[in-house]
């Protein structure tokens, strides 16, 4: 599960991304860990996130949200997006002083927060890295639409259906933000950042 | 994935949802899935896209099962019991110690974004660190359990065939043989039909610095400015600076 990493985009794109996930370990500290990741989803709730899952259930709009609170049972790790850099010191403040216990890892520009870390008292454990993409990169899709599709770190978000989305708003069949959902709904852990891709259509179209 | 051509009324909604690109309208104006690009990641069905309900499951044997357990996110691994990937990495880094200074580790993800890959070309990729000498990452990698030789690298030769998503090689090295890792990567990039994503992990320093991370850079590797970042939050904390025991 690398699926928070390698998204591609611009600094300034990239600048309202911030994937967050709270998990536990197998024979560390999964005792009760449903319990706590529910908290944290409480957490998170009050932050306005552009989209949050379960791996084994799905995402926001795929999923109620009972229906993750219960999937939490069965793989106590959420997954979510955040927007701005206000919620992301949020989250990790309250979490920081509800000391859940559960590893969190966060994938943004680094520099943004390292920096929300030193406010909140926090320091940067472990880093992983992307090196970019090797070997035959022409097969890859045109860069614009990687920006979408690098949003599923799972890859259930295909070229195809973005380009299709992509021409369906530019025809006026459908607003950026409806498209954004459409994209969004194969990424069964709500890593998609709707509303980064909103803001990438609506760019587009500018 | 098979659709019942009985079933299907060639809308076409299916196509565009595929990530291999496995689906296509066939003469007969029913759509068709391409079995040998087919990876059984499952959005088709998923999705729920087909008015008609022609989409379905076939029973997945071994080897072909393989394709779902490392292409559906929410197919479990089950060798590691995970879903994903199969990896826990370095999210959990603050808890199990894991990746220690002095030491890189590295994910590499063969098939990633979105190409997909033979497993023969994860064989390649993987022969081409084991002569270089890394640490595979065992317990909690699929990937590694798929390896009939891990002195070589070389796969189990039932699974050759198999083309997914994505699948990940994970180990992990002294600092020291980091050039010597990619500058293998660097050349079996260029004898593989895919593309693969690299990732590298660092236990931050003390004094705040990445020191791998600076290595790469001076020896003029591109580093994304947008990394995974485990903020040692887990309890109980490894005791990274005693003896190896948990604090």
């Amino acid at each position: 599960m690398t699926h928070s990493l390698h998204r591609q985009g611009t600094p300034d794109n990239l600048s309202c991304d911030f994937c967050v996930m709270c998990i536990p370990e197998l024979g560390y500290n999964h005792l009760h860990a449903n319990e706590k990741a529910r908290r944290f989803l409480e957490i998170v709730l009050k932050y306005n996130p552009a989209n949050y899952g379960v791996i084994t259930c799905g995402n926001m709009y795929t999923h109620s949200l009972e229906a993750i609170k219960e999937a939490l049972d069965q793989a106590p790790a959420l997954f979510c997006v955040l927007t701005s850099e206000a919620a992301l010191e949020g989250v990790l403040r309250e979490v920081k002083d509800q000391d859940l216990g559960l590893s969190v890892v966060v994938a943004a520009l680094y520099d943004m927060v390292a920096q929300i870390c030193r406010k909140v008292g926090l320091e940067p454990h472990t880093v992983n890295h992307s090196l970019g993409i090797w070997g035959r990169t022409d097969k890859l899709p045109p860069r614009d639409i990687l920006e979408f599709t690098t949003m599923c770190g799972h890859a259930q978000v295909s070229a195809n259906l973005v380009s299709d989305l992509i021409k369906q708003v530019s025809k006026g069949l459908l607003t950026p933000r409806e498209a954004a959902i459409r994209m969004a709904k194969p990424c069964v852990c709500g890593f998609f950042n709707t509303e980064r891709a909103e803001r990438l259509m609506q760019s587009r179209n500018s | 994935m098979i659709i019942d051509r009985e079933c299907c009324i060639g809308c076409g909604q299916c196509l565009p949802y595929c990530p291999a690109g496995a689906i296509s309208l066939a003469e007969s104006d029913v759509a068709v899935i391409d079995f040998d690009r087919c990876v059984e990641c499952g959005v088709c069905l998923r999705m729920k896209v087909c008015p008609q309900g022609a989409i379905y499951q076939q029973e997945l044997a071994w080897p072909r099962v393989i394709r779902s357990h490392y292409s559906d996110p929410t197919a479990r691994h089950p060798e590691t019991g995970l879903m994903g990937r199969g990896t826990m990495e370095m999210k959990s880094n603050d808890v199990t110690g894991r990746y220690r200074s002095g030491e890189v580790g590295f994910g590499v993800e063969l098939g990633r974004p979105g190409v997909s890959t033979s497993m023969k070309d994860v064989e390649k990729v993987a022969m081409a660190l084991a002569a270089v000498g890394v640490e595979w990452e065992v317990k909690g990698n699929p990937t590694t359990y798929l390896m009939s030789d891990r002195n070589t690298g070389r796969l189990r030769e039932d699974i050759l065939e198999e083309r997914v998503l994505s699948a990940i090689i994970e180990f992990k090295a002294p600092s020291s043989k980091l050039g010597e890792i990619l500058e293998a990567l660097d050349r079996v990039s260029r004898d593989i039909d895919t593309v693969f994503s690299v990732s590298m992990i660092t236990k931050v320093e003390p004094d705040g610095s990445i020191p791998n991370v600076e290595k790469a850079q001076s020896m003029g590797y591109k580093v994304l400015p947008n990394p995974k970042i485990n903020v040692g939050l887990g309890r109980p904390l490894f005791d990274f600076t005693g003896n190896g025991g948990k604090s």
